[in-house]
């Protein structure tokens, strides 16, 4: 892996994974400043795209912007990089950006968290305590088997940025309450140093200063087409 | 009640996510010899267009979302039997999420209410392999192919399901309409599919354009 040799980076990123970037940052003696990105804005692809533009258009004076966001929807697309390079993973979403694509991917069926998350203020769980607030608890449970199937695990990603075992405790109730079964998933921040320190090879994609995000950059079939 | 103040309350206790209330009002509604089709279509329908408008500018979110099409189906329940059978049929409709995704609630929508509009609907259910989805288009001479996906990862299955369809020479005889979250026009266009879906609602509207 490179080291870390330019100082004329900037990182946007998604609050969702601070710890594991931030642990990414020490461990690559990388520095760059981090303009975070609530994770609320996931709900709507289209807030999501409308911020991180405005984000990029607010930034001037540096040779690279770094997204640290996976595609989420297709809230990366047409975005248009100013007078930087703008580089971000090859990832659908942020859980894959910590499962590593490269040793394994995302199983179907089960329901990926890390405390990251959980602490988000519109997490699974703070939604259902809200939604039984609200309708009671034999309605809350009713919408959230629906909302839930499919799902029969809870996959707790071990980034090593927190202990599992008290993580497993933490999220007991959670899976309880949605009889869903608790497995610790091998995580990694090898994707996020990577990001930041290069080289960007296929596992990214680079977009040239004033360059705008095509559609056909994001699309996985495209992506496997072209290399 | 006025026939406008009950399909106004039809489309409240959608809004609202009133299950139960749903059913009672409906029954009110036949009971005052409002035609069932139009009970859906200008009060449980309109119901649901405000649920689609809340959930786009996030006033609503997924728990609201599923709670109106509850009670959009009990609605729908209590008029379906009465609705008078159309002479022709709107269309026919194979409809599922693509492999490798069991998101089904916004197809599950879909389905309730392509059903609703007359619809002869298909619903081959969710993580649902290519192979499948052309075998039911070719067996039920089905017109329309409404495909979903809710991730990004999964989205790619729509092409892999389109080419499918091409190399068995299907692909003529059906119109393909997408939607889901990660899915866009122009991801439509990309992969060949004819038209893009934001919502169930759109999508009933955008299916009898397809037919007609």
């Amino acid at each position: 892996m490179k080291s870390c040799t330019s100082k004329n980076t900037i990182v946007v990123a998604c609050r969702t994974i601070a710890a594991e970037l931030n642990l990414a940052i020490r461990e690559t003696g990388c520095p760059y400043p981090v303009l975070w990105v609530d994770a609320g804005l996931h709900r709507s692809t289209s807030a999501l795209h409308s911020r991180l533009q405005a984000e990029l258009d607010r930034i001037e004076n540096v040779g690279r912007v770094i997204l640290a966001f996976g595609f989420c929807g297709h809230a990366l697309e047409d975005l248009t990089a100013g007078d930087f390079e703008l580089i971000f993973p090859r990832v659908d979403d942020c859980i894959t950006l910590l499962l590593d694509p490269t040793t394994q991917g995302k199983e179907m069926g089960t329901f990926y968290l890390t405390p990251g998350w959980l602490d988000n203020e519109i997490s699974l769980w703070n939604e259902y305590q809200q939604t039984i607030k609200r309708y009671g608890q034999t309605k809350a449970d009713h919408i959230y088997r629906i909302m839930l199937t499919g799902y029969r695990r809870l996959g707790l990603i071990d980034t090593s940025v927190y202990s599992v075992t008290e993580f497993m405790l933490k999220t007991r109730k959670i899976a309880a309450a949605f009889s869903l079964t608790q497995q610790a998933v091998p995580g990694t921040i090898r994707y996020l140093k990577k990001l930041l320190t290069g080289p960007w090879d296929d596992e990214f994609i680079v977009i040239a200063p004033g360059e705008s995000v095509g559609l056909e950059q994001l699309l996985p079939f495209s992506a496997a087409r072209n290399l | 009640m006025s026939e406008q103040e009950i399909l106004e309350q039809l489309a409240h206790t959608v809004v609202e996510g009133e299950e139960e209330t749903a059913g009672v009002i409906a029954q009110q509604a036949l009971d005052a010899g409002i035609d069932p089709g139009i009970a859906i279509v200008n009060g449980l329908a309109k119901g649901m267009e405000t649920v689609g408008h809340y959930f786009e500018s996030q006033r609503y979110f997924l728990p609201e979302v599923v709670l109106a099409s509850l009670a959009f189906q009990a609605g729908v329940k209590v008029l379906q039997p009465h609705l008078k059978a159309t002479a022709v049929k709107t269309g026919v409709v194979v409809l599922g999420t693509v492999q490798g995704d069991t998101h089904d609630i916004g197809k599950n929508l879909v389905a309730i209410m392509l059903g609703a509009a007359g619809f002869e609907v298909h619903d081959v259910g969710r993580d649902v392999p290519p192979e499948v989805f052309a075998a039911k288009v070719k067996e039920t001479r089905a017109n329309i192919l409404g495909l979903s996906a809710l991730m990004t990862t999964s989205m790619a299955g729509m092409k892999t399901v389109i080419d499918l369809l091409k190399k068995e020479g299907l692909r003529e005889q059906v119109k393909i309409m997408i939607g889901g979250a990660p899915v866009s026009e122009r991801y439509a266009h990309e992969i060949g599919a004819d038209a893009y879906s934001v919502d169930a609602v759109s999508a009933v509207r955008l299916a009898q354009s397809l037919v007609s």
